[in-house]
């Protein structure tokens, strides 16, 4: 008896709060037009392209790989209702023909500023586990793809304003249902915006147009004599050719390196003299400070100007300032040291580099808008 | 029923005692690098080498491979297969306190000693980054295809040869290859307990890599070291002295 007193008293209560929440004014009330239910959801899955040597891809779990998320994540990354006045996407300073960067020393922004370091080109980055960014300040392409939108340099726009776009949109609703299996549309959310969009990224492997990969990967080309000489000294082979060291910090075949480091680019006494702090601005370790991360060699030759701060214009001044040691400041990288090259040998290391180029990649229907 | 309940102690005593078959408990390893004593901090701090030089460090990482308990019979339980220590401390607070890895639910029982490779096994080490799990420490950037082999270990930093307090010398220590591995046994008990963590602390002192028994690394001569297998060797043979169990 005592028991089913408790049941029907519970009950009660129950009723009464379920009651007062439907009354709840700061509820919004379900519309019905908003149910995505009907639109069938099937996701494919999505084969990445394997290359010989390339690590395996680390997928989150949480956001698996689909053909319909790719898609989603392509529409996103060539739309500019990201932006605050639709006027840029992120593809703006990310171009197909600049190897996905954008060819500028700083990009500008929505409304006519500009960035403090330049565009990195988008390329095998699903491989970085290290950090995006020139700083590392992102750890996973999810975290990367929310921050441009709300940059008030870059895109200048809030997320919750882009979600309701996307929720008025005539396609987006039904993408992000055929993509995620949300029910409705107060489902989609900034954090589905950006999986989609590094699902999109992540398709993004270039290599196997290279000719580096037909010669030195595949052995079914041959490569120049400027090319091999290059080779050998990119990657310390000997041969009576002097080490150019180039490979610690672009190790094949992602040609690129875990480490954030400072490569000698400015001359400072003291490491807080460094004007843009780079990697110390997300650990706050003054050693960090001027430190930046390596970026992929891939499509190298497309992707001038160069540094963090675009202040090579060629991939001549690239290797002269290597050759030269960099500039001296109390946490300029080890492995920074002068090296003796003569003109011929920088030509061939930059022929070297050129093999790198992979115009298969950038000409990729797959990576083109879709609009 | 109530002399079910009486039963219950004996049940639970049975269960409980049947030895520790049936218990895990986890194990922590943690390591800490210094400089004769002094936690080592990667902030640009400067260490005594020799005839009033300085050295300072950037990178201290390594990998221990091939991580086994041996059981007082002589067998061995494993523990992990690779793991990759990074001990690049930003001061010498964070230093002092290291870095641990824990192995969850270990088998119970009280062991004789650990045993774990400095480097990677051959076998480990004869894989390439395409043939491992996403996840593996192996994936950490440090394989290089044209050497055929992972960087096992990675020390960098830089010398004040002329003592005026300003780095004159870069110093770069990649150990690796296979003739570099080396297996290293740290006797004493290990004794694991259910639902408890049981910790192992060690010493990475990298004075007795730079100054072994008297006998001075020559950071001069051989400040970057990559490619050449008897310097790398002899920095291996070092390496192994650098570390003591407390």
């Amino acid at each position: 008896m005592n028991i089913l007193r408790k049941i029907v008293f519970f009950s009660f209560i129950s009723i009464v709060a379920i009651g007062c929440k439907s009354c709840d004014p700061d509820v919004p009330p379900i519309d019905p037009e908003d149910d995505l239910t009907d639109i069938p959801y099937n996701s494919t899955p999505y084969e990445l392209p394997k290359l010989i040597d390339f690590p395996p891809m680390l997928i989150p779990d949480d956001n698996p790989m689909t053909q319909e998320g790719v898609q989603l994540g392509r529409m996103l990354f060539f739309d500019p209702i990201l932006s605050v006045d639709s006027s840029m996407s992120c593809s703006s300073c990310h171009l197909a023909d600049k190897g996905f960067a954008d060819g500028q020393r700083f990009s500008r922004g929505v409304q006519g500023g500009f960035t403090e370091r330049s565009s990195m080109a988008i390329m095998n980055v699903g491989f970085i586990r290290h950090g995006l960014f020139w700083d590392g300040r992102s750890e996973t392409l999810e975290d990367q793809a929310l921050l441009p939108v709300e940059d008030e340099i870059e895109l200048h726009e809030e997320w919750p304003n882009v979600v309701e776009k996307f929720k008025r949109h005539p396609d987006y609703p039904k993408k992000f249902r055929e993509a995620f299996g949300i029910s409705n549309k107060s489902d989609i959310t900034k954090e589905l915006a950006a999986k989609a969009i590094a699902q999109f990224e992540r398709t993004m492997i270039v290599g196997a147009g290279s000719k580096y990969y037909k010669v030195f990967v595949l052995g079914d080309d041959l490569p120049s004599d400027e090319e091999l000489n290059g080779h050998t000294m990119f990657f310390d082979k000997g041969s009576g050719l002097p080490d150019a060291q180039c490979f610690h910090c672009h190790a094949a075949p992602l040609f690129t390196d875990p480490d954030f480091r400072n490569n000698g680019l400015d001359s400072v006494a003291n490491v807080a003299d460094f004007k843009d702090y780079g990697r110390g601005r997300v650990t706050n370790f003054p050693f960090d400070n001027g430190k930046f991360a390596a970026p992929t060699l891939w499509n190298i030759e497309l992707t001038a100007p160069y540094m963090h701060d675009g202040r090579f214009q060629t991939l001549e001044e690239v290797i002269d300032h290597y050759a030269s040691g960099g500039h001296w400041s109390p946490n300029r990288d080890a492995l920074m040291d002068s090296i003796s090259l003569d003109a011929e040998q920088k030509a061939d290391l930059v022929s070297f580099l050129k093999t790198l180029t992979d115009t298969s990649f950038i000409n990729n229907p797959a990576f083109q808008s879709p609009f | 029923m109530k002399k079910f309940i009486y039963l219950l102690p004996f049940i639970a005593l049975t269960i409980f005692s049947c030895g520790d078959e049936d218990t895990v408990g986890d194990l922590e390893l943690n390591f800490v690098a210094t400089y004769g004593g002094q936690p080592i901090a990667t902030d640009g701090s400067f260490y005594d080498y020799q005839n009033d030089q300085k050295i300072q460090f950037d990178e201290i990482k390594f990998f221990i491979a091939e991580i086994e308990l041996e059981n007082k019979d002589g067998s061995a339980t494993s523990i992990s297969e690779v793991e990759r220590i990074d001990l690049s401390r930003k001061d010498e607070v964070t230093a002092a306190a290291g870095e641990s890895v824990i192995f969850e639910k270990i088998k119970g029982g009280d062991y004789k000693s650990i045993t774990f490779h400095i480097g990677l096994s051959e076998r480990l080490n004869n894989l390439t980054p395409s043939d491992i799990d996403a996840r593996s420490p192996l994936q950490d950037g440090t394989y290089w295809p044209d050497w055929g082999s992972f960087i096992f270990t990675t020390i960098t930093g830089k010398a004040d040869l002329d003592n005026n307090g300003i780095t004159d010398h870069n110093l770069v220590y990649h150990i690796g290859g296979n003739q570099s591995v080396r297996p290293k046994s740290f006797a004493g008990e290990v004794k694991i307990e259910d639902n408890r963590i049981t910790k192992l602390d060690f010493t990475v002192d990298l004075k007795e890599m730079f100054m072994a028994n008297g006998q001075p690394f020559d950071i001069e001569n051989f400040s970057a070291i990559h490619t050449e297998p008897e310097i790398m060797e002899d920095l291996a043979d070092r390496m192994i002295g650098a570390f003591t169990r407390n």
